[in-house]
């Protein structure tokens, strides 16, 4: 739908290619398609400034002008310095304090503290054998308070009783005496949304910090937040001096160029990333993965994480025999649908996937769409006889199977010869390792 | 990092499975456009898009037959600073002219390009054109109009447009829109350098883009009007709901409130707080019920109790989530079968924070549920949600109201002047420029 700023910057890299080297004067011509496709991914414009002057810097003290291919040294630089933004390697977040580790979770109104709060106290004790308790100071906002029992029932930890008129300052000792009494080893603390003008609200968080003495202030942001993002995160951050940072709604279709202003605005590593509404949706931040993202080496990792969630081992290789014995029949291609449904929408999977951007844009259209629903349709009119082998499916169970789907006997003829035509082709495609162009992926990514 | 055995198979399995779908669809693609009447092919409709978006100056030069003598025209003036927002840039024009033999532009550029002269390389210019197609004629157009204006005004015409533009991206009205609304006000005036008057007549063009779409409420005809709330988590969906059924209260009667966030942890609870505070009915289930079942309920108590207006809280959604787009067209198929023209209003709540994700967002509710407006939230807040001006442009949806703060009367029609004023507020400036310090 739209163009990302991996197709954009790709677009640069094959005009770039097309050259035969680069000069200072197209590496203007480059860098001002970077500074565009950074700006249509949100990134603040003096932010974006500051990065592209940088990589001009960079590339121009170097010997690019001179070197045999100028447009990989480029889009080295460009990676490069896209990855030292976000803050390189994948950061931890330190525990290694006296306990409890305090957390203080702060942010804008609806960026997902609560959320994340929960989803961090679960991440603790399931990956870091903690024994964390949850209190919410959040007094404003209607049933946040509840919002955040709720969520920690759900994911087991237990969350401190606490109500709306009270002082925040005061729910804070009481979390810290409790911790200290009954032994938690990390005490988060939710904050209510506000914002980084609110003077009073602000000054709320200093209270609350001086009481607390926090291990780590976390910024939660969301991944869709516009140009703002730069100030709120410097609000925040000089107000407070943030330690870390959550980023939520990334499995949204957002460029997320509001990580990139945030890092660079505030230098704090970016600790998580919140990937969905359940409440294990949440993973360790990579910035060199979404830096691959940014430069167009599709989000093969992410397409990983996305398939080790929904296949297993056994499943996978099941199906890659079948495909080589032309053994796929109609049950597993519906089977796939449904998988691959799971996992999002058909463009965002195509799109994470090298080189299949393009044809992601397609597969995305609404008419893609209304058809897919019409096979979904034929496949559910089908017996399951039917469903195992297409064969038998003569004139008279064609006709059945479109009176049942609403759909004609042309539709119903047009599915099967296609489906014929996936089968002989994903054949010819395993034979020759359909694998082999992902792996390739891989090792760019890695 | 992962690249052990098991995961190699992992990833095999989901490619030939989306490669399987992929293949299927690919066919499916092919048969329709063999049929089909001869459209434009998507790809050329994508390039155009992408072509919009950038600023009309490399591909277009190397084109028009007038270009490379303009350029030099630009160069000659005295601004060899800013070379990235203006690349000085030899375009390479079809006809390999090298740049060092025209005396004009020798001067300025000299030290610049002088170690290889002949280095631009010819390829790009010829296939940019191709591809571009239509778009082409209008964008050379309005180039050589912004040359006409260089050459008569000098440079500080570029500027002023420059910091203009620069002040909607930051607005977040976005690169495409931002380009689109100078450049209109471009093409007007021409080459009149009045810092005020080129300001004040983009603020007219935005105002005009913005009313233009501007539409009275749906007429329910007697029946409760019924106004489902949808858009992505945190947007200020419960709050918006809460704000407007104490407006709706007082302007049409009786309100209804249906809590068909059925997902969110105390989302029910939140907004049974609100309409305690409101005083208006609401109606609900428990969480993880049929959302489309409470906002039947909902719609068939106002009709009985011939209530004003139904408002419909649904849960926040990612437009992303194929199948809880589907949940949501299944609360208006509802809602509409017991109130035939029902949701007689749809209305996207966005967060004023929002980027340009925000046009993603329209465009894909847009799809699923016909939106009629635009609640702005947040507003308050120190972004100016420039990006409902891109929407109100593409999509033709009204914003109708904003938020402002976190109190019931914290809401307000939208005004498009006002917007408009606030968008291009002096403190902004400031405001934006802290954090670099």
């Amino acid at each position: 739908m739209f163009d990302t700023l991996s197709d954009r910057l790709e677009g640069v890299f094959k005009k770039l290619r097309g050259h035969g080297r680069i000069t200072e004067n197209n590496i203007d011509d480059a860098l001002r398609e970077v500074r565009l496709a950074l700006l249509e991914a949100d990134v603040n414009i003096k932010v974006v400034r500051d990065f592209v002057e940088h990589v001009k810097r960079k590339a121009l003290g170097q010997e690019v002008l001179r070197s045999l291919t100028p447009e990989q040294h480029l889009i080295k630089f460009v990676a490069d310095e896209l990855r030292e933004v976000m803050g390189g390697a994948a950061r931890e977040i330190d525990l290694k304090v006296k306990p409890p580790v305090k957390i203080m979770v702060v942010g804008l109104q609806g960026s997902g503290k609560t959320t994340s709060a929960a989803k961090l106290a679960r991440w603790l004790r399931e990956n870091r054998k903690r024994h964390p308790m949850l209190v919410s100071t959040d007094v404003r906002r209607p049933a946040a308070m509840e919002q955040l029992r709720i969520l920690g029932a759900q994911v087991g930890v237990p969350v401190l009783d606490s109500h709306e008129n009270e002082d925040p300052i005061e729910i804070a000792s009481r979390a810290l005496a409790r911790a200290e009494t009954a032994g938690y080893d990390a005490v988060l603390i939710d904050t209510a949304g506000r914002l980084q003008i609110d003077e009073e609200l602000m000054e709320e968080l200093d209270r609350l910090k001086a009481v607390l003495r926090p291990h780590h202030i976390v910024f939660v942001a969301d991944a869709m937040t516009g140009q703002e993002a730069a100030n709120v995160a410097a609000g925040f951050h000089e107000r407070l001096g943030i330690s870390g940072v959550i980023l939520t709604k990334l499995d949204s279709d957002a460029r997320g160029g509001a990580a990139l202003s945030v890092r660079s605005v505030t230098g704090a590593p970016i600790l998580f990333a919140g990937v969905g509404e359940k409440l294990d949706a949440f993973e360790p931040f990579y910035p060199d993965r979404l830096a691959s993202r940014i430069l167009g080496m599709g989000d093969v990792l992410t397409l990983i994480e996305k398939a080790q969630a929904n296949y297993d081992q056994k499943q996978a290789r099941e199906l890659e025999r079948k495909f080589k014995k032309n053994e796929f029949t109609v049950t597993d291609f519906a089977e796939q649908l449904k998988t691959i449904r799971k996992m999002g929408s058909l463009g965002d999977l195509l799109g994470m996937i090298p080189g299949l951007k393009k044809v992601a844009g397609q597969v995305d259209s609404e008419e893609a769409r209304r058809e897919l629903k019409r096979i979904q349709a034929i496949i559910d009119s089908m017996t399951p006889q039917e469903r195992e082998n297409h064969l038998i499916l003569n004139g008279r169970r064609r006709a059945r199977i479109a009176t049942g789907s609403g759909t004609s006997v042309q539709d119903v003829n047009k599915f099967i010869k296609q489906f014929e035509q996936t089968r002989k082709m994903m054949k010819k495609l395993t034979r020759m390792g359909a694998g082999r162009a992902m792996m390739r992926g891989l090792h760019f990514g890695s | 990092m992962s690249s052990n055995a098991f995961d190699v198979l992992v990833i095999i399995g989901a490619v030939v499975a989306i490669g399987a779908l992929l293949a299927f669809l690919m066919v499916l693609v092919r048969w329709h456009r063999r049929k089909s009447r001869p459209e434009l092919p998507p790809e050329t409709a994508e390039s155009f898009r992408g072509w919009v978006a950038k600023p009309p100056v490399p591909p277009p030069r190397a084109e028009a037959p007038g270009a490379p003598a303009a350029t030099e025209a630009e160069a000659v003036a005295p601004v060899p600073a800013p070379a990235i927002e203006k690349p000085a840039a030899p375009p390479p024009s079809p006809p390999p002219a090298p740049q060092a033999e025209t005396p004009v532009a020798s001067v300025p550029r000299a030290e610049e390009v002088a170690p290889e002269p002949p280095a631009v390389a010819a390829p790009e210019a010829p296939k940019a054109p191709v591809r571009l197609g239509l778009g082409l004629r209008k964008t050379r157009e309005s180039f050589l109009a912004r040359i006409r204006g260089v050459l008569r005004s000098g440079v500080k015409l570029n500027e002023i447009y420059e910091g203009l533009e620069e002040a909607l991206i930051g607005a977040d009205v976005g690169v495409e829109t931002s380009l689109k609304l100078t450049e209109a006000v471009r093409a007007r005036l021409k080459n009149d350098a009045r810092p005020e008057i080129i300001r004040d007549a983009l603020k007219d063009e935005i105002a005009a883009m913005l009313e233009k779409v501007e539409r009275p409420m749906a007429d329910p005809q007697g029946a409760p009007l019924v106004v489902m709330m949808v858009g992505v988590n945190g947007v200020g969906k419960t709050t918006s709901v809460a704000k407007l059924a104490a407006r709706f209260k007082r302007e049409r009667g009786p309100v209804i409130v249906a809590a068909a966030d059925t997902f969110r942890a105390a989302a029910i609870e939140q907004l049974e707080v609100w309409c305690k505070r409101v005083e208006v009915e609401i109606i609900k289930q428990k969480q993880g019920s049929d959302p489309a079942a409470v906002a039947f309920d909902a719609v068939r108590a106002a009709v009985a109790r011939k209530a004003g207006t139904v408002l419909i809280d649904t849960a926040g959604r990612l437009q992303t989530k194929v199948n809880l787009m589907e949940e949501l067209k299944k609360i208006g198929r509802v809602v509409g079968r017991e109130l035939p023209g029902a949701p007689h209003e749809t209305w996207l709540v966005l967060d004023a924070t929002t980027g340009q994700n925000a046009l993603s967002q329209a465009k894909i509710f847009n799809e699923a549920v016909k939106l009629s407006g635009v609640v702005l939230a947040k507003l308050d807040s120190t972004a100016k949600g420039g990006v409902v001006i891109g929407i109100a442009g593409q999509l033709g949806v009204p914003v109708r109201f904003v938020g402002l703060g976190e109190s019931i009367e914290d809401l307000r029609e939208f005004d498009a002047r006002e917007f408009v004023d606030a968008l291009f507020t002096p403190g902004e400036e400031a405001a934006s420029g802290s954090y670099a310090a």
